[in-house]
């Protein structure tokens, strides 16, 4: 069990909330929705301790601004919301983007990419071969997400692992549905594109 | 020739949107969608897989962050604090008692009585008869004819 906030006081919290978000509320909130802050924010700059430490900053800032929230979205998506800023905001760090590089970060070592992310992957009662298989494209998906700018990724984690509505994502992201869609058309493209040059499979073009 | 499905269309397929741009009875096509959508699970199970950590992990952010709002007093604390620092600096002030003060020593009455023989030697008239002078004065002034303009 993740929480001991239930859903409907969760429910009786928003009910309320045109006086925004009590003190007392927000241990709750933490523990319903740090695991799930901490995914968005691990897929996007997929780094384990910045994205430790941007969960931290992401419920501070939402604690500092929960006079303001009047429920006009779920908690999760108004989290979501400051969680991806705060990523996209990393990301446009030239300083920490510098350094990336130089250590030969995820977006260019295509061997790098995805390497975190799927270490601990198949699970236990599959074949070796299947566990090679999944574990194989896992990382080609991630090494295509890698390539992705990180208002793209965003999208694309959060429509195909959060599995947010369009709408939601939208909401979340500050964004019109349409630019939502084309950010999911890009990534999908790309993906298809970097499937392709793997030999994962072959797009229905080439068939 | 078929057209096969563009990126858009796919996304949107993907996406649960429904579209009319799928070719009918496209099976490359078909096999595609389900290719990518094989895919994408494996990837979300290894995204959620990734994102796993120990329990103890998880308490000690609760407590991270818990600390971190803990530590910084909210507006209206810190406003009380701030009026009620100044509450107490004005009782003490109120409060406090004058310095008492001091009682000027006694004057050497030698020095005292030079001080005194200096001034009355400096005078043009002794104390005693300062107030016929001054008279004087005045019945002087009285009497000088008042001054004439020049022809």
């Amino acid at each position: 069990m993740e929480s001991t906030l239930t859903p409907a006081k969760l429910l009786a919290a928003q009910a309320n909330a045109s006086a925004g978000i009590a003190r007392e509320d927000f241990d709750g909130i933490v523990r319903a929705h740090q695991r799930r802050i901490y995914r968005v924010l691990l897929g996007i700059v997929r780094d384990p301790d910045t994205a430790d430490t941007l969960t931290q900053e992401c419920f501070l800032r939402a604690y500092r601004s929960r006079h303001s929230f009047r429920g006009e979205s779920s908690v999760a998506t108004w989290l979501v919301r400051i969680a991806v800023r705060l990523a996209i905001d990393h990301g446009r760090n030239r300083r920490n983007r510098f350094w990336r590089q130089l250590f030969g970060g995820a977006t260019t070592d295509e061997s790098a990419a995805g390497s975190t992310a799927v270490e601990e992957l198949p699970d236990a009662g599959a074949s070796p071969e299947r566990q090679l298989a999944a574990r194989e494209q896992a990382d080609a998906v991630w090494a295509a997400v890698d390539q992705l700018s990180p208002q793209q990724r965003a999208a694309f984690l959060l429509r195909f692992v959060e599995e947010m509505k369009l709408e939601e994502i939208a909401r979340a992201m500050a964004l019109e549905v349409g630019t939502v869609k084309a950010h999911l058309s890009r990534a999908v493209g790309a993906l298809r594109k970097r499937l392709k040059e793997r030999g994962i499979y072959a797009p229905a073009s080439d068939r | 020739m078929h057209q096969h499905l563009t990126d858009e269309a796919l996304a949107a397929r993907l996406a649960g949107e429904v579209t009319s741009e799928r070719p009918a009875e496209c099976v490359a096509c078909e096999a595609e969608e389900e290719n990518l959508r094989g895919l994408l699970a494996e990837w979300k199970a290894s995204a959620e897989k990734v994102a796993e950590r120990p329990e103890a992990l998880w308490r000690w952010q609760q407590r991270a962050i818990a600390a971190h709002w803990s530590a910084r007093p909210s507006r209206p604390r810190l406003v009380w604090a701030t009026a009620m620092a100044i509450l107490v600096l004005v009782a003490t002030l109120l409060t406090r008692q004058p310095h008492p003060v001091q009682p000027v020593a006694a004057a050497d009455p030698d020095d005292t009585l030079l001080i005194e023989v200096r001034r009355s030697v400096r005078r043009e008239v002794p104390r005693a008869l300062e107030p016929a002078s001054l008279l004087t004065q005045e019945i002087d002034r009285a009497s000088q004819p008042q001054a004439q303009p020049n022809p």
